[in-house]
């Protein structure tokens, strides 16, 4: 696109299309629009700015030229036609089954994890209850006593 | 493709080499690993050989190819990202060090590795979108059928997948 044609007032007079740019240049509009698109373009700065920036993106997209398969791949899909396919994708229930299984495991693990924790911290609270019983010389049954005269129930 | 499905080996051979270059081509740029895209390339052949029978000469048959290689594609990537979650280690066919930006990477030969890195960074139905338009040459109507989704969630994907690469590859755009 000629830079030389680009007219600042069309920032003001004209609605921009660069929404449209990169289907234009994607080359998905139809050749009127596409047509509108550009006469809009070379006419205004904003719109021909976007339009250049897409560009030079493209282009330096278009660098890698990709690359060619290692070896033909024919050889290998030949060896292999009307083998049965591959592992587990030939029974997908048996990779519906393993993954329930291994979620069933995690959650297991966690379970047995969070409970292990908790476990511990009502053995660390048991043994700190009677540390304080037997720091102040009270025993288990003199507990008891205490919480049947209060009204407490003896469960 | 008719041929394919009834069977004829030969017929099947044709598509294949007719067929290999995009679909290692896309597969590369995928999962950005040429092993990988070789052992890809030869699963998608076989799906196609398998689902010969299921395809409808009403729609394009490369919309259809890329759907099968993208699918294969995809479940690769999480089945891989899976794997790296459970062993704690990172992929062996891993983008390029994310701290290494785009733009540091300045030299001419060293262009085609910046696009790489900044194509690998995408989400994963960004970069197949971009692949499946830019480098197939599919319209977005057929990138649609090939992502099983609407031109407009194309139009989306690629906005969207552009303006992260324009940001990645800013440095490059400046040597132009």
């Amino acid at each position: 696109m000629n830079e030389s044609t680009v007219d600042d007032s069309m920032e003001l007079s004209e609605g921009h299309v660069t929404d449209k740019i990169r289907a234009c240049l994607d080359g998905e509009l139809a050749p009127d629009e596409a047509a509108r698109v550009r006469a809009h373009c070379a006419r205004c700065r904003a719109c021909h700015r976007a339009w250049t920036e897409i560009e030079n993106l493209y282009r330096i997209l278009e660098s890698d030229t990709g690359a060619e398969p290692l070896r033909p791949v024919w050889p290998g899909v030949r060896e292999r036609i009307g083998e049965p396919r591959r592992g587990l994708a030939r029974f997908p229930f048996a990779v519906g089954a393993s993954a329930a299984a291994a979620a069933g495991l995690l959650l297991g693990l966690l379970l047995g994890s969070v409970g292990e924790t908790l476990g511990s911290r009502a053995e660390s609270s048991w043994s700190e209850v009677g540390t304080l019983l037997t720091d102040s010389g009270t025993s288990l049954d003199d507990l008891y006593l205490s919480g049947l005269a209060n009204g407490g129930e003896s469960q | 493709m008719e041929r394919t499905a009834r069977g004829d080996e030969g017929a099947f051979r044709l598509l294949v080499e007719r067929w290999e270059r995009p679909v290692f081509g896309f597969l590369e740029r995928m999962l950005s690993s040429r092993e990988e895209a070789q052992d890809m390339s030869q699963e998608t052949f076989l799906r196609v050989f398998a689902e010969a029978g299921r395809y409808r000469p009403d729609g394009r048959f490369r919309s259809w190819l890329f759907r099968i290689a993208g699918n294969l594609a995809r479940s690769r990537l999480r089945r891989d990202r899976v794997v790296r979650w459970i062993r704690l280690e990172p992929l062996l066919h891993d983008p390029p060090d994310p701290g290494a930006r785009a733009d540091d990477l300045l030299e001419r030969d060293e262009k085609r590795r910046a696009v790489r890195t900044a194509l690998a960074r995408l989400p994963d139905r960004q970069r197949q979108a971009v692949v499946l338009q830019r480098y197939q040459g599919l319209s977005y109507r057929e990138v649609a059928a090939a992502m099983d989704t609407t031109v407009p969630a194309v139009e989306s994907l690629l906005q969207r997948a552009m303006a992260l690469l324009k940001k990645e590859l800013a440095g490059e755009r400046k040597e132009q």
